[in-house]
């Protein structure tokens, strides 16, 4: 589902200018552990009003989450600026659309904020229970496909949407590697993913992303050690008799390490790009 | 037994070349599936067990499609969501172990060779969430898990049955487009709702369905529908169709 910010009364968002001052920020991080999704959000809510409206439990911190290829859509809500949610990763498959809100948790009448824009003033408001007070910032998470038949593509990579960005760019400052991908290409992604090009797909995304963790862990092994993506990594290293030392130590190339990781992936693209011609001719 | 999935490549195979294969599913050609599938590498045994279960084969389609969705739920509720969207696994069902049901059910498209309902009902032909309710073996798993009410321990599937009453394919279709029907709690609101004015002797048609999903959806550009609670969804839908219909309300 998408919330398109447009609604008949003011919602406090960065979409919007419907109140002044006032401000909503959310943060959303998703990690896959054992088995679960992991989606935690973060609020920071900056008005007096719909803190007290919080307070008095008349309005609460909400996170929708919603895929709709498995049919899981569930709301967690809670008084404290913090929810994680906890899903069991066999009800989700794909695409997982993330909502951050506060909403309205009664009936509330009479609703008056002095940093409501003056367009506002003097007309008290009524919300219904399941209005939206405020609205966060949408995210997108994607899981990849456990298959059975090929490669499982690594279960600690994330690609996700991001609105501002102009260019791909990789985090990993958490227990998995996030690959952000503007809003357009991430929606070609998102299309195309599991399409008769996807390993072509996986050398355009994954295979930079994975050369660009390789060289940043030169610099800061000590520290990335803690997190699940590189407690993987370091098992298929092992796996591959190939210790992970060696990508630390210079003996081997980011470049040879990312194709090692993903089995020769330039090969499997050339296949598939031979293939599709064939069957375009 | 072990359920069988089609393999990716014989998935492709098959749907990429229909149109060159058609002839073997309108002749009903066991033969040709037979050999096709004794071929290495066309599916792979999964480790989820399954006995396959005799399916209704009622001439009316109204009174088998409802027995068919409990003995598929049935035979098949340990499937994970996420197995259950999976197009290799139904497709594969289709064209192996329930082919009999196959041949039953599209009785009629099979002798009018009618070619875009065979594909869509063996294959996805639009993205999943439309596609496994239109598929002819998934929807019937699909409708018994949407419709499935544990809370009612004597008759669990008596959603079910008013969901299957009548116009059973369109309902499916429409009434599962909708985002919201993915929270049981509305589904189950809305049903409930529709089968107040059936008990009260309305002959509920594809246009209450209709209405009661648009208007949710209508609702639903201003709120939040995840937070109402079933009876809420119920009420509002109740409401919403008396009026639309003219219905008054029944003193109890």
């Amino acid at each position: 589902m998408k919330f398109n910010g447009s609604f008949p009364y003011p919602v406090l968002t960065s979409e919007n200018d419907n109140y002044k001052k006032s401000s909503f920020e959310t943060t959303i991080e998703a990690e896959k552990s054992f088995g679960q999704l992991y989606i935690n959000l973060k609020c920071s809510l900056q008005d007096k009003q719909i803190t007290e409206l919080i307070a008095e439990e008349k309005a609460k911190y909400a996170l929708h989450i919603e895929c709709p290829q498995t049919s899981f859509r569930q709301i967690y809500q809670s008084e404290q600026p913090n929810i994680t949610a906890k899903i069991p990763d066999n009800l989700l498959r794909g695409k997982i659309d993330v909502h951050p809100f506060i909403l309205a948790n009664v009936k509330i009448e009479d609703y008056t904020n002095p940093n409501l824009d003056d367009f506002y003033q003097g007309y008290p408001i009524t919300f219904e229970k399941g209005n939206i007070l405020a609205l966060g910032e949408a995210v997108e998470v994607v899981l990849f496909e456990e298959d059975e038949e090929s490669h499982n593509l690594p279960s600690i990579v994330t690609v996700r949407r991001v609105e501002k960005d102009k260019v791909m760019t990789v985090d990993i400052d958490s227990d998995q590697i996030i690959i952000k991908l503007p809003k357009v290409e991430y929606d070609q992604y998102a299309i195309n993913a599991s399409s008769r090009l996807k390993e072509t797909i996986l050398s355009v995304v994954i295979l930079p992303s994975l050369v660009d963790v390789f060289y940043r862990i030169k610099d800061n092994s000590e520290d990335n050690a803690e997190y699940k993506w590189y407690q993987v990594l370091t098992r298929i290293f092992e796996k591959n008799n190939r210790p992970l030392s060696q990508v630390i130590n210079g003996t081997l190339s980011p470049l040879e390490a990312a194709q090692m990781v993903l089995q020769q992936p330039l090969d499997k693209a050339f296949n598939e790009i031979k293939k599709f011609n064939e069957t375009e001719d | 037994m072990k359920l069988k999935f089609l393999s990716e490549d014989t998935l492709q195979d098959l749907r990429a070349n229909f149109d060159f294969y058609k002839e073997h599913y309108y002749k009903k050609d066991d033969a040709w599936f037979d050999e096709y599938f004794s071929q290495e590498g066309r599916l792979f045994e999964s480790n989820i067990e399954f006995e396959r279960p005799e399916f209704n084969d009622d001439e009316n389609y109204m009174v088998s499609d409802f027995e068919n969705v409990k003995i598929i739920y049935e035979s098949l509720k340990h499937l994970t969501v996420s197995q259950a969207t999976q197009e290799r696994l139904w497709a594969g069902l289709a064209h192996i172990q329930m082919r009999d049901f196959v041949y039953y059910r599209l009785k009629n498209e099979f002798n009018k060779k009618n070619e875009k309902r065979i594909f869509s009902a063996l294959f996805y032909k639009y993205n999943v969430k439309r596609s496994i309710f239109i598929h002819i073996i998934a929807r019937l798993w699909w409708v018994g898990y949407m419709t499935y009410d544990e809370e009612n321990k004597e008759n669990p599937y008596w959603l079910t049955e008013f969901f299957c009453s009548a116009d059973f394919s369109a309902r499916s279709t429409i009434f599962f487009s909708s985002n919201f029907t993915s929270n049981s709690a509305v589904t189950k609101g809305i049903l409930k709702a529709l089968i107040i004015l059936r008990d009260e002797g309305i002959s509920i048609k594809r246009e209450h369905f209709i209405e009661s999903t648009k208007y949710l959806n209508i609702a639903g550009g201003a709120m939040v529908l995840d937070l109402l609670e079933e009876d809420e969804a119920k009420e509002m839908v109740e409401k919403r169709v008396r009026k639309v219909f003219g219905v008054e309300f029944v003193q109890v």
